[in-house]
């Protein structure tokens, strides 16, 4: 880090050159600090300008191939397939535009070393001093998310109404604001009663989703699912004299609300409230009683647990 | 989750292309395909029941019980489709007791192996109305004074017909220990002719205070013995039968339908079979 931030004091005299290209059609991204312009300027000293070019649009990508975040105490840096996040508190953002154009230049296979004119001598001591204070490197974003959980599941209405404890395990494919989500879940027991029929239920949930988040608001990840479950319910009398267990099955729209407290490492806590509604939930039966009512068409949830960013 | 353009995602990019038609899609997915598997059949409390539809008393006499129609030949009880409460059969218990002073008896009975505490359950059918002149009996309960010796048995309580100041059919609880009638919880409750109604009674036969008997007609509460002892043993017999003498006219048709055994109450909504 310090050897970057004296080469780039070594830059920082060196001309702009100059492109026709528009710089915009090569560096994206809607923050401030810094502003995709600023480094476009400190990229052009490092490497000759039509190899910046050429190299940058070989990143690919359906935009702009190099995006540029800010995320207030850090910003974000994403050349094609690389991505780098960098801490700096102070917002200094001439120093992060420096940075971030010598990790584009370097994503992007470009020599800065190579460009002329070559450093003008040694490399000013202030540029020691401009490098970002020293912070672990965030992690890449990670392309999967595998998250577990406990929960505290709720069944409410039909035959009863009751809570029990559970686990629920997610994944997330991708690092985008949409993105797909399947779940597992499992939980129970539930003590019901129904008609004057004692029984025991245990549930597993398999439910698909689409995710959406927020953009990242400091360490806080706000997102929503929206999708469908199929809910497996086994059930056994518990007061029965002949008692026999059941299984079946009701399918239902599903919604949840998250929350996830970014950490530098490999995993996050996070936070759900889930809800699933099966609107034609199984019919219990029992004899001498008969018809039961049907079995709870709500499940409302909430679980906490970790989310690992893998791959 | 920051906003990203490297397209690094893995199976899930072509769906992340498509974000909102998937969301659209998973939306409308979970509301057309809700839907619920097959009903959920927990079990039962029933312990035993005898619905005649084999034509047979076999329901009765498999378990050790029997049917028996005695002293008289005109006394029958053959299973019948003349009535029936569900289904196509219905056993048809015919007794000629005339003013000649003599019990005639027609009658199914359970005795082996009955639990302790139980509901018993029958649906009933009277053709006809009757004038009683000394007893009418549907529905009993006998005991054993040593319940491994079947020389000890004896009568208990005995559900009878009799008739009301209008002539009407109404209901008596005999107690053949006490030599006397039980006070009803409802006076003089109408028993119907020409409809099936049920009777069904709550029998703990406990030795210490938490005996109980309790009758219901067609649900509702009309006798309730409670805080005493039952029989000297737990051994219990049940009878649904048609037992009388002297009756007007003599012959007294009683069909009698889905009887059951249960640990929970049936009453008349009640399901003893699928």
């Amino acid at each position: 880090m310090v050897g970057m931030a004296v080469f780039l004091g070594a830059m920082s005299g060196a001309a702009a050159q100059s492109t026709n290209v528009d710089p915009a059609s090569l560096i994206g991204g809607s923050g401030s600090c810094p502003s995709p312009a600023l480094v476009w300027r400190h990229l052009l000293p490092l490497v000759p300008s039509q190899t910046l070019v050429d190299r940058i649009r070989l990143l690919g990508g359906p935009g702009a191939p190099v995006q540029i975040a800010d995320l207030g105490p850090s910003f974000l840096v994403t050349a094609g397939s690389h991505v780098r996040e960098y801490a700096d508190q102070s917002r200094d953002c001439a120093r992060r535009a420096q940075f971030a154009a010598v990790f584009v230049a370097i994503a992007a296979g470009a020599d800065p070393t190579a460009a002329g004119p070559p450093p003008a001598g040694p490399p000013p001591i202030e540029a020691v001093r401009a490098a970002p204070p020293e912070a672990p490197a965030a992690p890449a974003v990670a392309r999967l998310h595998l998250d577990l959980g406990a929960t505290a599941d709720a069944v409410l209405g039909g035959a009863g109404s009751t809570i029990a404890p559970g686990i629920l395990f997610r994944i997330a494919f991708g690092h985008r604001p949409l993105v797909p989500v399947v779940g597992l879940g499992v939980s129970g027991p539930f003590d019901l009663d129904a008609g004057g029929v004692g029984f025991r239920q245990w549930r597993a949930t398999a439910d698909v989703n689409v995710r959406a988040a927020n953009r990242a608001t400091g360490r806080t990840r706000v997102f929503v699912e929206f999708g469908a479950a199929i809910e497996l319910l086994a059930d056994r009398a518990t007061t029965l004299a002949v008692a026999q267990s059941q299984v079946s099955y009701a399918v239902g729209p599903r919604a949840a609300a998250g929350l996830l407290l970014a950490t530098r490492r490999k995993w996050s806590p996070f936070f759900l409230i889930h809800a699933a509604w099966f609107p034609d939930a199984p019919e219990l039966f029992a004899l001498p009683a008969g018809d039961l009512g049907r079995a709870a068409p709500w499940n409302l949830g909430a679980t906490a647990g970790v989310s690992w960013g893998l791959l | 989750m920051e906003p990203r353009r490297d397209g690094r995602c893995l199976v899930g990019a072509a769906l992340i292309a498509r974000g909102r038609a998937a969301i659209a899609a998973a939306v409308l997915f979970g509301l057309l395909a809700a839907g619920c598997g097959p009903r959920m059949d927990l079990g039962s409390n029933v312990l035993w029941t005898a619905l005649f539809e084999d034509g047979t008393f076999d329901e009765w006499t498999n378990v050790g019980g029997a049917a028996n129609a005695y002293p008289d030949p005109a006394d029958t009880i053959v299973v019948s489709s003349t009535y029936a409460h569900h289904g196509r059969y219905a056993a048809e218990l015919t007794i000629d007791a005339g003013s000649d002073g003599t019990q005639e008896n027609t009658g199914l009975t359970r005795k082996e192996g009955l639990p302790a505490e139980a509901y018993y359950s029958a649906w009933y059918y009277l053709p006809r109305t009757i004038t009683v002149g000394t007893f009418w009996i549907l529905f009993k309960f006998r005991l054993r004074t040593d319940a491994n010796n079947s020389n000890t048995e004896n009568e208990f309580y005995d559900l009878e017909l009799t008739n009301a100041a209008d002539g009407s059919l109404t209901l008596l609880l005999y107690d053949h220990q006490s030599g006397a009638d039980v006070p009803l919880v409802t006076p003089t409750p109408v028993v119907p002719v020409g409809v099936w109604f049920q009777i069904e009674a709550f029998y703990r036969n406990a030795q210490d205070d938490s005996g109980r008997l309790t009758i219901w007609l067609d649900g509702r509460s009309v006798v309730d013995v409670s805080g005493q002892p039952m029989a000297p043993t737990p051994w219990v017999e049940w009878d649904v039968v048609d037992v009388g003498e002297n009756l007007t006219p003599s012959t007294a048709v009683v069909a009698i339908d889905d009887c059951a055994i249960s640990l929970s109450r049936v009453g008349p909504t009640g399901v003893i079979a699928e």
